[in-house]
């Protein structure tokens, strides 16, 4: 008996629980569970009229609209939606037109909207240099799905449905004989403009890839197993919650992308019923005697099969272990440097202080993706430690749309903030020495405000730390006000030494290859004018960053035939086991990029009368 | 006349080519005519402009007493028929209801006596449970000939319907158009098996680049040029 409640209780933690107690994880169930219902009809819809290339480009024809009202309308969800609306409505005409006029050209007509759509898309992004993020609208992030998003995919779902259901007959002969139909052209129309609404709606919430491996693949899947249009539609609801359910199970315990994780389920079944499906699967044991279309049809059989196996794989997926007692204070950094200080300042109460770093010491807070793990952590949180400056972008709209009401620090408060070209405050302020230690100062007094009975362990800390900065700053001073430096010209990838050259008087010294921190693809025009300006400078430096991949600075390099000198760690810090035996691995980073352009430039030839 | 349809001076071209050129062709109630000629010479097109499902590069067609979008139901070659899709035979030859009924109408019991009846004289009463997907081209021509009966059209406009048939089933078919005639409906249909066309139509339209005519059947086949009917075995017997 107890045995048997034991089990019970193993199955209800992984199967259930993480949906009773985390929010996020049934919003995203209801959401993804919306999609799967609503656009089974759909779905079947363009498998059956071999349309599903259409469903792709309509999918990407949203990028420009979007674009279009993230920039004119200043990022408004209710613009991007519009602007996304209407240039996929373009984008449907255009293709209906050419397929009612072409008979053999559609599909390719449509491979050509599409990437046309994708790189009109990709181009206005570019050029405007925005923080929007091409790989979150193409794959989303669906459970960081917000309120209203979910009463809109749910609406449209709902809206799909019911038309769906009560026009049946005019789809089943839209898909069977089109010919056949009245006034087919605006049907087919209506079908698109559904497709459409899908896709917009599903763009906020899940990413438009998605919400279209939602809408196609499982129908694509149930064609497999029957070809009684009836059964096929619950077929393919029943697939989408499935594997809806069974991604978010496995994103929550192995803490992996939910997005990805749910398209590849969808995709294994569908080559699992590519080989064993019983209608068209190619593998025959499942496959039923032609005399047997009379007698029940064993779909749910095989259905409750495929449910089995996935349960019989899941204890696999067993929940993180708990720990012992609850610590008393519980503290998520979002940046190395913050983890870092927070570390070296409170080694002697860590025991009775937690900290949990949301991303690592390789990571990079330009692009973050928040998983199942960072929300489950930030749910038991006590305060976060970030640093501010508009560097934390996705914290704030993750933090609203999961309802947490979390106490944010910000270790740059009191820092005079310097602009980057787009009047943003750049946030790499910790490459000043003198800002290191307002940023200490600034986490000291949070940790003796929260543990006040480590006053004197957190005090002493600070002071080493603060003596540390303060000599590398003199050290630096001394260092760089030699003439090789002021002489040398060196340049960047991205913009991330501004503080430290505005300290040291090198400004016009150190440069980067763009002006602002977030880059796309460097147009060629751009390319040409920095290979033109750096051509004249001599002596001249390039740097690649870690833990970018350098392939911007590389292609400078080939064109003025110049070596890359080394790499700056720029967002991340050296790693741990590199600086055991120093009082911070951020100091120890710092001193880090101060030897590389030691090295690198006072090791080399000055010319004679260079200016 | 008060019932029938006129085309007045029709033209076709396509890429270039001219495919029917100012043709003129009438089509009375309780008629059945025969469209015969070469191939490639636009009697499937002219079926497509007669049902008004493609417009002529140039000349109208008048209908009297006729509404194009309900009356009028084509059986052509070339379907656009998707053999995939997820539909059993009975469904699709019961599509007809919607035709004539709509979305929101469910069909009267008279039309299903009726096709109770039709599939049973087509012998598709064993398939009737399986998807179109496994009939064959002969099956899928009765189920679509079904389908079209079922819609009771005012006018019939049928390309090569016998082409896939057996025996039977083109026997049924000749009685069907017999009794369309004595029901007063406008019967066209092409077709190259001259013995079925002398015996069975009254009126024959015969299409070709050079020899254009219309008017009863032994009249028209009578006076077409010799060259033009060496194809036609049954013809040069008869004459």
């Amino acid at each position: 008996m107890e045995y048997l409640e034991h089990l019970t209780g193993i199955f209800w933690n992984i199967f259930a629980d993480p949906f009773v107690s985390f929010g996020f994880m049934r919003k995203a169930l209801v959401g993804s569970f919306a999609v799967a219902v609503g656009c089974a009809p759909l779905g079947l819809l363009m498998i059956y009229r071999r349309m599903s290339l259409l469903g792709d480009a309509l999918s990407h024809a949203i990028l420009p609209g979007i674009a279009l009202g993230f920039f004119f309308f200043a990022g408004s969800p209710i613009a991007m939606m519009v602007g996304g609306l209407a240039t996929a409505l373009i984008v449907a005409a255009l293709s209906q037109s050419v397929s009612l006029h072409g008979k053999h050209s559609h599909e390719s007509a449509f491979s050509v909207f599409y990437l046309f759509s994708l790189a009109l898309g990709i181009l206005l992004i570019t050029l405007r240099g925005t923080p929007l993020d091409l790989l979150h609208i193409l794959f989303g992030n669906i459970i960081t799905l917000s309120s209203l998003s979910l009463i809109l995919v749910i609406g449209t779902s709902l809206a799909t449905l019911s038309i769906g259901l009560l026009g049946a007959q005019t789809w089943i002969i839209l898909t069977v004989d089109p010919e056949y139909l009245k006034n087919r052209s605006i049907w087919a129309f209506a079908a698109m403009a559904l497709m459409i609404f899908n896709m917009v709606s599903a763009f906020q919430a899940m990413g438009t890839l998605l919400a279209i491996g939602i809408l196609l693949i499982p129908a694509a899947t149930a064609h497999f197993w029957s070809h009684r249009l009836s059964i096929l539609f619950i077929v393919t609801i029943g697939l989408g919650m499935l594997a809806s359910y069974l991604g978010l199970l496995l994103s929550f315990h192995w803490n992996w992308p939910a997005g990805p994780t749910i398209i590849l389920i969808l995709g294994g079944m569908f080559f699992l019923s590519f080989l064993l499906g019983s209608e068209k699967g190619i593998i025959t044991p499942f496959r039923k005697e032609e005399a047997a279309h009379s007698s029940p049809h064993p779909i749910l059989t095989y259905f409750w099969g495929v449910l089995m196996a996935s349960c019989l794989l899941s204890p696999f997926a067993l929940p993180s272990q708990s720990f012992g007692a609850p610590p008393r204070l519980k503290i998520a950094c979002t940046t190395p440097v913050g983890c870092d200080l927070l570390k070296a300042m409170a080694p002697q109460a860590s025991q009775r202080i937690e900290i949990h770093t949301m991303v690592g010491p390789q990571g990079n807070n330009h692009h973050f993706e928040p998983r199942p793990e960072t929300l489950k952590l930030l749910k038991s949180i006590d305060f976060i430690v970030t640093n501010g400056l508009q560097y934390e972008t996705w914290l704030e709209p993750l933090l609203k749309n999961n309802r947490l009401k979390i106490q944010i620090k910000e270790m740059s408060q009191g820092i005079q903030a310097l602009a980057d070209s787009n009047h943003l405050p750049d946030p790499h302020a910790w490459h000043n020495p003198l800002n290191g230690i307002r940023y200490a100062e600034n986490i000291k007094n949070i940790l003796i405000e929260k543990a006040p009975t480590f006053r004197e362990n957190i005090e002493s800390q600070f002071k080493i730390i603060q003596q540390a900065l303060l000599d590398l700053d003199q050290e630096q001073l001394n260092l760089f006000k030699e003439p090789p430096y002021l002489q040398s010209h060196i340049v960047l990838p991205h913009p991330f030494l501004r503080y430290f050259a505005d300290r040291y008087g090198l400004t016009s010294q150190i440069q980067s290859m763009t002006q602002n921190s977030h880059f796309g693809e460097l147009p060629a025009k751009e390319l040409k004018n920095l290979v033109v300006e750096f051509k004249k400078k001599t002596p001249l430096y390039l740097f690649s960053e870690y833990p970018e991949i350098e392939a911007p600075i590389l292609v400078l390099s080939r064109e003025l035939k110049k070596p890359v000198a080394g790499a700056l760690y720029s967002e991340a810090l050296i790693p741990e086991k590199e600086c055991a035996q120093e009082v911070s691995c951020y100091i120890a980073t710092l001193k880090r990029n101060r030897d590389l352009l030691k090295k690198v430039i006072s090791s080399s030839r000055i010319p004679p009368n260079s200016n | 006349m008060s019932v029938g349809i006129r085309a007045e001076n029709i033209h076709w071209k396509i890429q270039g080519r001219t495919i029917l050129f100012d043709l003129h062709a009438e089509f009375h109630a309780g008629s059945t005519t025969a469209v015969v000629g070469p191939n490639g010479s636009g009697k499937s097109t002219f079926l497509r402009i007669l049902a008004g499902t493609l417009s002529p590069s140039q000349g109208v067609v008048r209908y009297r007493g006729i509404q194009p979008d309900h009356d009028i139901s084509l059986l052509a070659t070339q379907t656009s028929l998707n053999l995939e899709a997820p539909l059993l035979v009975r469904d699709l030859i019961q599509m007809a209801f919607y035709r004539r009924g709509g979305v929101w109408n469910r069909p009267p019991p008279s039309d299903l006596d009726t096709f109770e009846k039709l599939i049973e004289e087509l012998h598709l009463k064993p398939f009737i449970l399986q998807p179109i997907s496994t009939l064959s081209s002969g099956q899928r021509q009765k189920a679509l000939l079904a389908r079209l009966i079922l819609e009771n059209p005012q006018v019939i406009l049928l390309d090569e319907p016998f082409n896939a048939l057996d025996t039977g089933a083109t026997q049924f078919l000749l009685n069907q158009i017999h009794r369309w005639q004595r029901e007063g409906k406008i019967v066209v249909v092409v077709s190259h098996q001259m013995e079925l066309v002398l015996q069975n139509f009254s009126q024959t339209l015969f299409l070709s680049p050079r020899y254009v005519a219309q008017g009863p059947t032994r009249f028209v086949l009578g006076n077409a040029p010799k060259e033009l009917l060496q194809s036609y075995q049954g013809i040069e017997r008869n004459h």
